[in-house]
């Protein structure tokens, strides 16, 4: 198990390695510069490239990149006054990671009950019910949802606040929003791994056994159906906390998602880097979470895993 | 990835869910909300300092729109961080809402006979927020960090276009100590001038003109002016909330130490930032606002509505012309390109903002002119307003030429600017029968590439003045200005335009920029579009709204609350 969880992290430090070099790379690509005032004459440019250290030679540019993330030290912003880059994200992650898991909560409960009654009411109107909501959720946009659930809950009903982030109440209602894409998901996968066990040997053993069917459901039904969600649950999570961009926006919330964006418009190198990471270490780290539960929960992939 | 499920045989084995499994999950999951509900608790905006909204009556509550890049006002560049320097500092002059400079830390200026050195005398007792004397070394403190090449300020252009020696400072040609500054002693401070600028009053009241006290500024080292408490203020607010990049609430409170404390009457300001246009509307709506701007078609709903305002500002948007490029070097197609689509059309339909009309370079809000006259109004359109005459002059144009030219717009990637694009083109089409092409890129890309010389005809950005004067317009077409990246030069432009900036009768001045500025159209320099407009709502408690055209806008200090 050892073995198997440090041949892991050596995997994941390598993976995060190349992503660093590739964004770095990326990067010097994007046309344009952090420096775009057309006020600005090519001599008060060049002052500001030798004070950013832009002007040295790629090479260098480069190896005192690596040499700074290693420590991490992710530079400073150049659109905020060179305000560390770790600075500012420390100051909106929470947020954003606060309304992600809010919504992975909300989203899973609301996805486990769709998908629960979507299978025990397999072919009847209620299962066809939920398998609609289940598909609208995915497919329609989170900039439709969002400014649609803010007119008419907040605005129009005023049940929520429409937008800032003052207090735990007004996260509800985003959180809300970027909940429904993983209920959705959560109950697709939820019903189709429950209709395959409800069809399994044991599961009628159990029944002619004499349990309800509500102990049929909670002590066998769920827990084996729960193993396919552990593969998209880890992700899914990495991707909200990062994807909040839309609703953000619209709310008109300090996170990290809508921060991202605009330092990639306005070339802040720094931060574009910054986040890129953070995201990639985000990312990098459920996959290995993931793969350490599944080596916990079935010990064939250990054994196999150490095969290679 | 394809996983196999727990066998058959392990489930039968684990069927008991005891009394201790399930206190131990029910716990483990308690303990997580629990845990969550701590950690958000940090999280949210009012869980610690003073929150965002609410403050009671005498409060107003603006949309930043976006985070404050700079504090420190030696660096700032941008809209926003001017607009709370404004507010929170103070010159030695400040515009008033009519756009005047008036007296402001200074109580006053002399001018020397020849018109180049200013003397000016600070206001007795003005402090600092922590209790300091505001003193003239404040200000030339300041001046001299704006300069100082390894500020690497983006603006300095602003002070080293016109002060003496301080070109050569920035450039590293010379020393901090040959820039014409003095400090005869606290109370005075003596300016010396490379030319006559009639209009310098008004550009100390530009942010970069601002004072810094600089032991405050030594003892803060890195952190000096990264939020509310790594500043000291000398304007009619202290921010008590807030920072560089912060994106909860700026707080702004009526600073106890101004010297004019008495003629502010807005007690506190709380600035959001709202980067939905949308969302702003709405909560402008529900009161949450108290002004907003409205963009693109909800300009033309709200236009009859008794909140609504509208601005043309000192801003011209044209498209400059590369008069390196073989094809461009053409007289007939530069004019042809320059009458070939309906500027009425543009602003009505497509703009739909209350934007203006441009047929020539200096906007109809810049007010000094010949005589009693604005600029604009003495000279008039400079450039045919109708399309009639452009197909006959494309056509010469392509036989003098020999072929038909391919030629390529560039335009920014914002939706204005695309609609804008397909408008030119397709006028450009009906018109002319020219076919041009379009080329979309980022603001940040276009600007790099204009710099560069790697276009043929862009119209990426436009230009709006730094001061209220004709020139602030007309230079950029000089020679050896580096914002002039046409490839066009002439010599009898230089000349009326270097000459204007050395005289010192203003009404012969005005008469060399009026000789000039048709210079660019004879010759088809750069292809105007329009004057740009603001427009937005603003509730009909919110008195004295003081939009400045120039350095940092909206002032507060001239604002009240009445008949709330």
């Amino acid at each position: 198990m050892i073995g198997y969880t440090l041949k892991r992290l050596v995997n994941a430090c390598v993976i995060l390695f190349v992503i660093a070099t590739a964004t770095w790379f990326l990067m010097q690509l994007l046309p344009g510069s952090p420096f775009n005032d057309e006020k600005l004459s090519p001599e008060a440019r060049a002052q500001i490239e030798a004070k950013y250290g832009l002007d040295d030679p790629l090479l260098v540019q480069y190896v005192r990149y690596i040499g700074n993330l290693a420590q991490g030290d992710l530079g400073n912003s150049y659109q905020y006054s060179g305000k560390p880059v770790l600075e500012i994200i420390l100051e909106r992650l929470p947020v954003s990671a606060f309304l992600g898991a809010q919504a992975v909560v909300l989203g899973v409960i609301g996805g486990l009950l769709l998908g629960v009654i979507g299978a025990l009411k397999h072919n009847s109107l209620a299962d066809s019910g939920t398998a609609l909501l289940a598909v609208l959720g995915i497919a329609v946009p989170e900039f439709v949802l969002a400014p649609l659930a803010q007119y008419w809950l907040a605005f129009k009903l005023g049940i929520f606040p429409p937008a800032f982030f003052e207090s735990w109440w007004h996260s509800v209602l985003p959180s809300m929003v970027l909940a429904i894409t993983v209920a959705a998901v959560v109950a697709t996968f939820t019903r189709t791994e429950m209709l395959e066990v409800l069809g399994q040997d044991y599961v009628t053993l159990a029944k002619s056994k004499g349990l309800n069917k509500v102990a049929v459901v909670a002590r066998h039904v769920l827990r084996n159906s729960m193993i396919p969600l552990i593969t998209i649950i880890v992700p899914l999570t990495a991707a909200l906390v990062t994807g909040t961009l839309i609703v953000e926006t619209v709310f008109a919330i300090p996170g990290i998602g809508e921060q991202f964006v605009r330092s990639i418009q306005v070339n802040d190198y720094s931060m574009i880097i910054g986040t890129t990471m953070l995201f990639s270490v985000f990312f990098v780290a459920s996959y290995l979470i993931q793969d350490i539960l599944y080596g916990i929960i079935d010990p064939r992939i250990r054994v196999v895993g150490h095969g290679d | 990835m394809a996983i196999r499920r727990v066998s058959p045989g392990k489930a039968l084995v684990s069927t008991q869910l005891s009394r201790r499994d399930f206190l131990k999950i029910s716990g483990s999951g308690l303990a997580g909300a629990a845990l969550l509900g701590t950690a958000g608790c940090g999280v949210f905006e009012n869980s610690g300092g003073t929150g965002g909204g609410g403050g009671g009556g005498n409060v107003l509550n603006v949309n930043l729109a976006t985070e404050i890049r700079y504090l420190d006002s030696a660096l700032a560049t941008d809209e926003i961080s001017f607009g709370i320097l404004v507010n929170t500092q103070e010159g030695l002059y400040r515009l008033d809402p009519d756009q005047k400079p008036v007296p402001a830390a200074a109580d006053g200026a002399e001018v020397s006979d020849d018109g180049l050195t200013y003397t000016f005398t600070l206001r007795d007792g003005i402090e600092w927020s922590n209790g300091d004397p505001v003193t003239s070394r404040d200000y030339k403190y300041a001046w001299l960090k704006v300069l100082n090449p390894d500020t690497a300020s983006e603006y300095s252009y602003i002070i080293y276009t016109f002060v003496q020696g301080a070109a050569e400072y920035n450039a590293g040609d010379g020393s901090a100590g040959d820039v014409a500054i003095e400090t005869p002693d606290d109370r005075t401070l003596r300016v010396t001038l490379v030319n006559k600028a009639p209009y310098f009053l008004q550009l100390t009241s530009f942010p970069l003109y601002f004072p810094q006290q600089q032991e405050y500024v030594e003892q803060q080292g890195d952190d000096y002016a990264q939020d509310a408490d790594t500043l000291i203020y000398n304007g009619p607010y202290v921010m008590t909330q807030g920072g560089v990049g912060a994106g909860g609430t700026t707080v702004l409170e009526k600073n106890d130490r101004y010297w004019d404390k008495a003629n502010v009457a807005v007690q506190r300001i709380n600035g959001r930032i709202v980067k939905d246009s949308d969302t702003a509307l709405n909560l402008y709506e529900a009161g949450e606002l108290d002004i907003t701007g409205l963009v693109g078609d909800k300009v033309a709903r709200y236009e009859d509505s008794p909140e609504f305002y509208r601005r043309v500002e000192p801003t011209t948007f044209y498209g400059q012309v590369n008069h390196d490029v073989p094809a461009l070097a053409n007289l007939n197609i530069r004019k042809a390109l320059m009458t070939g689509f309906d500027r009425k059309t543009l602003t009505e339909r497509v703009l739909a903002d209350g934007s203006e009309p441009a047929y020539a370079l200096v906007p109809p809000a810049i007010t000094p002119g010949p005589g009693d006259q604005t600029f604009r109004q003495a000279l008039g359109d400079l450039l045919p307003t109708d399309t009639s005459g452009a197909r006959q002059l494309w056509e010469q144009g392509v036989e003098e030429l020999g072929e038909t030219p391919r030629l390529k717009m560039l335009f920014d990637d914002s939706s204005i600017g695309r609609d804008i694009a397909t408008f030119i083109q397709g006028q450009y089409k009906e018109n002319l029968g020219a076919d041009l092409e379009i080329e979309i890129t980022t603001f940040e890309a276009g600007l790099t590439r204009v710099q560069e010389r790697d276009y043929q005809v862009s119209f990426v950005s436009g230009w709006g003045a730094d001061y209220n004067d004709p020139m602030t317009f007309l230079d950029l077409f000089l020679s050896d200005s580096p914002q002039n990246t046409t490839g066009w030069s002439s010599e009898r432009y230089d000349e009326l335009i270097n000459g204007a900036k050395r005289e010192g009768d203003q009404e012969r001045r005005m008469q060399m920029m009026a000789e000039a500025e048709p210079i660019l159209f004879d010759e088809v320099v750069l292809i105007p579009e329009y004057y740009s407009a603001v427009a937005g709502l603003k509730k009909p408690y919110f008195k004295g709204f003081a939009p400045h055209d120039f350095g940092g806008s909206p002032d507060f200090k001239y604002a009240s609350i009445e008949g709330k």
